[in-house]
């Protein structure tokens, strides 16, 4: 109140300032004065529970902020789509949803530098954010709620409980997204999949070496020139997935968890970060990668295209093969798109491709982390944190994870199956495509648990007609996924101090190289390039980083003893 | 003494008298004034932060002082030559090329008579300013991509080229690409404010022209291009003092964010630099530094142009 | 009127460049006008060039059937208008002080306004500023901090400054005061230029949206931009979520979006940019040639 009082005085002294009588009489135009409409403070009435015993989440009007800490996270409406609005009406939760405006990082620094916290946050585990705000004691300890409520507490690991606590031994963490030993049903996102209808005219050729590829591709081109032979979607911090598909090809422990880091490779034997450059397998990859670029073999604008061109070419089938991130989601539409003019077009998934002499069983394209994507933390802001974790809580667990993807109870489904998959009612035998857009079902996900891929598997083996070709896909690409990466967490360098700018730095030239690499028009000139890669980041300090990466492995492996 | 004393009073009180004198004028350029001060000036201390490591947490003040750390990081950067070589190069082409276009889009809409004509294309080559960037390049890069763009369709068509080019792959091409589609983007909306300036020039010089017999391009250079000086003038200042400004939105849009890394050593400008290796990586008083680098150099350039200009005779900023 | 063959060849190749420019700015415009209106999977397919394909309304359904979209497009216009007018208002006044000659203080006057074009305070102290003053979530922050442009001073400066003295002379005569000279001299004869730098500035706060993100949280008060930014993004943020954190699209894997985020983009430029660009047809009719003349010879 006092500030607005004080704009509004100084609005009034400025008018007072400007509105000046012009001298000619007749010319009496000043400007009329407007008060400030009156603002609604931001802090929302918080009912208190009259007893202090805590009631069941649902039971009682429960309402907090929460801010994610994405660039392109925005406010859904909450209360606009059927889920929210059902978690709105009859779990009496409201949610206050403050955007990221597109700029995460300077939204979260006004936020800070002005002390106005949201209630609750989801934010990467293990960045500086969330390192300082423990330090600083902006976040709640949830030790206690996580006995209190036994949910979350089941779904989580015990090796993985202790890898989410903070050093000082308490935890702060809600793991968004985790897995579990227990979750038979590993998805993953990134393989390779076949044009079916090409594969088919062309004999169906084995396909399981990296040479095996080369064949087939070289044999698309010359039969389907219109065709792009291998698609290699978007670049994503500079790098193509085809890179890590190529790489992790030659088995072992070769495993890149986190795409647009500097890599490394980690020596299981010793315990220690290594250069990656040192690596035959690294340089094959670009081998590979280069040859096919120069032959034509893959698309000619990996460095430029944008996401509509990748699925321009998807959707209507002018690739033979793919190699990129995700596309169990992109291969549902693209699938019922072609399938709706040829009943046996669409794209099938393949094995995982192997160097020569390496057995695909030891390939680990894919990692799986049980800590999951990132977490949510409840801030020393929020006035009823138990009650947030409550809710949290209730949404990991079967109930909650319905709603993640299949919506409310009562819309598309009535029941749900013995392993407690939702069973279609005859809402959702005939619904259209268009009214289940507007559903827009899965658009509210403030947290996922493995419980959603047992669901999801479940719903899928309920009809095999129906079922969902990206879950599929998924959990095919998921059976890979044999290094836990758990071990590799929180390897983060503060971008301040001297090794992190050396990183940021080697991050710069790992980026440029990648393309050099993969764009040589020659052998010699790939060589060269790759000599200066090696000794470049050398003299810009990759052993430094190298260092401060090994100190957190073995950290992390101390503490999931 | 008293003498002394007596003058400095009088001057004093003629100051004070003589501003008096001018209370209307004052009176209108105090509330400018006022909203600079209140809104520009009081924030200002935040120019302290480039002597600081800034950390959010711990706020400003208690943030530590580094004295010229920040300075001396991106003064030794390996990329320095790099960075500063390419903001030139950009600036100068776009001040060549981007600069004096819409200036020759104006003259030329002044020659067209039929009203029509001239009002149509004055609104459709001023649609382009309204496409964000990001739809910018994403129609660039589709032109020129080699899977299927119509560029290299056409050229292959026409049987100039053999095989798709890789246009975005190329440094040599990234300018030529980077500046056509600035020109394209901003020529119509910049033009307006020089329609603007034409508008005011004085029809009896035409007549008083063409009675010498001058034709219609020495019209232009005698009569149209003199009495809109002051403004094509002002803006060149303007623009010089501008000059370590060479781009951001545009130049990361058109290297598909820093993505297409092979452009990165032709492309990267102290914008972008600072944002990658520095905002993006929550360096705030690494970007706070340059940033303040950067504008002591515009404002020395700036007072530099201005200097030249007024030593030419023609108009100048104060 | 004689015409030479000089004159013909001049008229030719001006003709000709300008229907050419013109044809390069429209296109693109008309090429996102087909695909706002044409199904969206359908879209995906690539191809479109001059006609939509399968005609369709949903896309601006999507975007008119919100409540939201009203409230936000009601939020611009008070910001475009209100703001344009005072802020053109405060400026032009400020410039026309600065114009006149022997002004006391007039260099520090200039360079204090230059030197806010250069150094500026940074997002977090502004910020913290901006809440000090009440301006956070508060609809004045869409326009007030933006009352001085030093950009458009120094514009309307040099244009007043091109004024022949002798009309303002003869109005002294008349027993004008400088308010006088500047709402019956000044403003009628700077019409092109007063008409220009609205334009501009209304485009401005049109346009504006990054830092009504950053001030407004309060989703009732945000502008149209802010709006559209919100929904496009949280259009595509599942599939960029899952590319990220290798989580399964909990909306891409079960819904086959009819409504892509293409086309949602190209629907938002139509339905955002044509209100703005209605402006400037109006703005031309204050381009009429000899205004000063006319003036003069009275």
């Amino acid at each position: 109140m006092k500030q607005k009082k004080r704009f509004s005085a100084f609005i009034m002294m400025v008018l007072a300032f400007t509105v000046v009588l012009a001298a000619c009489s007749s010319n009496n135009n000043g400007k009329t004065t407007e008060t400030p409409s009156s603002k609604p403070s931001n802090t929302s009435p918080q009912e208190e529970a009259g007893s202090g015993d805590i009631v069941p989440f649902g039971e009682q009007p429960l309402e907090f902020s929460l801010y994610s800490n994405y660039d392109f996270s925005t406010p859904i409406g909450y209360g606009d789509d059927v889920t929210s609005k059902w978690m709105k009406e009859t779990m009496k939760l409201n949610l206050i949803e403050i955007g990221s405006n597109g700029n995460a990082k300077q939204k979260f620094g006004t936020m800070m530098a002005a002390n106005e916290l949201p209630d609750a946050i989801m934010m990467d585990r293990g960045s500086p954010e969330y390192n300082t705000m423990v330090k600083n004691k902006l976040l709640v300890p949830l030790d206690e709620y996580y006995e209190k409520y036994p949910t979350l507490r089941n779904l989580i690991d015990d090796s993985t409980f202790n890898m989410l606590k903070h050093e000082d031994g308490h935890i702060y963490v809600i793991p968004n997204w985790f897995d579990s030993e227990k979750n038979p049903y590993k998805y993953s996102n990134t393989g390779w999949t076949v044009n079916r209808k090409i594969y088919k005219e062309l004999g169906e050729p084995a396909l399981a070496t990296f040479e095996d590829l080369y064949a087939y591709l070289k044999q698309v081109k010359s039969k389907y020139p219109d065709v792009v032979p291998l698609e290699t979607g978007i670049t994503m911090n500079g790098v193509n997935m085809l890179f890590k598909l190529f790489y992790t090809g030659y088995g072992e422990n070769r495993t890149i968890w986190n795409i647009g880091d500097i890599p490394r490779f980690p020596n299981t034997a010793t315990s220690t970060m290594e250069s990656i450059f040192n690596d035959s397998a690294y340089k094959e990859a670009f081998v590979w990668m280069n040859k096919l670029y120069r032959e034509g073999l893959i698309t000619q604008d990996m460095f430029t295209q944008k996401q509509e061109q990748v699925v321009e070419k998807l959707n209507s089938g002018r690739l033979a093969m793919t190699g990129f991130s995700n596309i169990t989601g992109q291969g549902i539409t693209a699938n019922n798109i072609l399938k709706a003019s040829d009943p046996d077009a669409g794209y099938d998934y393949i094995p995982f491709l192997a160097a020569p002499e390496v057995d695909v069983d030891s390939v680990n394209p894919h990692t799986f982390g049980t800590l999951g994507w990132n977490v949510n933390v409840i801030t020393s802001t929020a006035k009823e944190p138990e009650r947030i974790f409550q809710f949290f809580d209730w949404f990991a667990g079967a109930e909650g994870q319905r709603l993640n993807s299949f919506g409310p109870p009562g819309v598309l489904y009535d029941e749900v199956d013995e392993n407690g998959a939702p069973i279609d009612n005859e809402r959702a035998k005939t619904i259209s495509a268009e009214e289940k857009a507007n559903l827009k079902l899965g658009i509210f996900n403030p947290e996922g648990s493995w419980m959603f891929y047992v669901i999801g598997h479940h719903k899928n083996a309920q009809n095999p007609e129906t079922a969902n070709w990206g879950n599929e896909a998924s959990e095919f690409f998921g059976k890979y996924a044999k290094v836990n990466t758990d071990q590799f967490n929180n390897m983060v360098i503060d971008p301040k101090s001297d090794t992190g700018i050396v990183q940021e730095q080697i991050k710069q030239m790992w980026f440029e190289y990648n393309a050099k690499l993969i764009f040589a028009k020659s052998d010699q000139e790939f060589e060269s390039t790759f000599e200066k890669l090696q000794t470049g980041v050398n003299k810009l300090g990759y052993d430094k980083v190298l260092e401060a990466y090994t100190k957190v492995w073995q950290a992390n492996l101390e503490l999931m003893k | 003494m008293k003498q002394a004393g007596a003058v400095k009073g009088k001057q004093t009180e003629s100051a004070l008298h003589r501003f008096a004198a001018q209370w209307e004028v004052q009176s209108m350029i105090w509330p400018g004034i006022l909203f600079i001060l209140v809104f520009s000036y009081v924030p200002m201390w935040g120019i302290i932060l480039a002597f600081k490591e800034y950390d959010i947490f711990e706020g400003v003040l208690k943030s530590p002082w580094v004295g010229w750390k920040q300075f001396r990081l991106f003064f030794e950067s390996p990329d320095l030559v790099m960075v500063i070589r390419n903001t030139i190069v950009i600036a100068l082409l776009k001040l060549f090329i981007i600069f004096p276009a819409p200036i020759v889009l104006a003259l030329m809409l002044n020659e067209v008579k039929h009203m029509a004509f001239k009002r149509i294309v004055q609104t459709l080559t001023y649609l382009p300013h309204f496409i964000s960037w990001i739809i910018v390049s994403g129609l660039v890069f589709s032109i020129l991509s080699v899977d299927s763009g119509s560029l290299n369709l056409l050229l292959q068509k026409l049987g100039i080229i053999k095989h798709g080019v890789n246009w975005l792959s190329f440094p040599e091409y990234f300018y030529g690409i980077l500046i056509t589609s600035g020109l394209w983007k901003e020529i119509g909306f910049s033009s307006i404010i020089y329609l603007a300036a034409i508008v005011g020039v004085n029809p009896h010089l035409y007549e008083a022209a063409s009675i010498d017999g001058a034709g219609r391009i020495r019209k232009i250079f005698s009569v149209t291009l003199p009495t809109i000086a002051p403004v094509i003038t002002i803006f060149l200042i303007l623009n010089i003092g501008n000059l370590l400004s060479a781009g951001f939105e545009d130049i990361l849009a058109m290297t598909n964010n820093g993505n297409n890394a092979i452009l990165r050593n032709v492309s990267q400008v102290i914008d972008t630099y600072v944002y990658t290796i520095g905002l993006n990586q929550q360096r705030y008083s690494y970007a706070i530094a340059v940033g303040l680098f950067k504008a002591v150099i515009n404002i020395m350039l700036l007072w530099g142009a201005n200097k030249l200009a007024r030593k030419v005779g023609g108009s100048s900023l104060w | 009127m004689k015409t030479s063959g000089s004159d013909r060849i001049m008229n030719t190749v001006i003709y000709g460049a300008l229907a050419l420019l013109s044809f390069f700015s429209l296109y693109p415009f008309w090429n996102a006008f087909i695909i706002s209106l044409n199904e969206g999977t359908n879209t995906s397919l690539g191809g479109l060039t001059f006609w939509p394909r399968q005609l369709t309304f949903d896309n601006y359904e999507v975007i008119l059937n919100d409540n939201r979209f009203f409230k936000a497009t009601f939020v611009s216009v008070i910001r475009t208008v209100a703001g344009t007018a005072s802020a053109i208002f405060l400026t032009a006044l400020f410039a026309y002080g600065l114009s006149k000659k022997g002004v006391i203080g007039h260099k520090w006057y200039m360079l204090l306004a230059i030197f806010t074009m250069y150094f500026q305070g940074g997002l977090i102290p502004t910020y913290l500023w901006f809440r000090e003053l009440g301006l956070f979530n508060n609809i004045w922050v869409l326009f007030v901090p933006w009352m001085i442009s030093v950009w458009n001073m120094i514009v309307f400066r040099t244009f007043f400054k091109g004024i022949p003295e002798g009309l303002e002379e003869s109005a002294k005569i008349d027993g004008c005061s400088n308010y006088g000279l500047f709402f019956r001299i000044i403003v009628p004869l700077s019409g092109p230029v007063v008409a220009t730098l609205s334009l501009f500035q209304a485009v401005f706060f049109w346009n504006e949206w990054f830092h009504s993100g950053i001030y407004i949280n309060d989703a009732a008060l945000l502008p149209v931009q802010n709006y559209l930014v919100n929904m496009i993004n949280s259009n595509s943020a599942q599939e960029m979520i899952s590319q990220l954190g290798n989580v399964p699209g909990g909306a891409g894997d079960v819904v086959s979006r009819s409504i892509t985020p293409k086309s949602l983009q190209m629907t938002a430029l139509i339905v955002v940019s044509l209100p703005i660009i209605m402006v400037y047809p109006f703005v031309q009719k204050f381009f009429v040639k000899g205004v000063l003349i006319g003036s003069m010879k009275e």
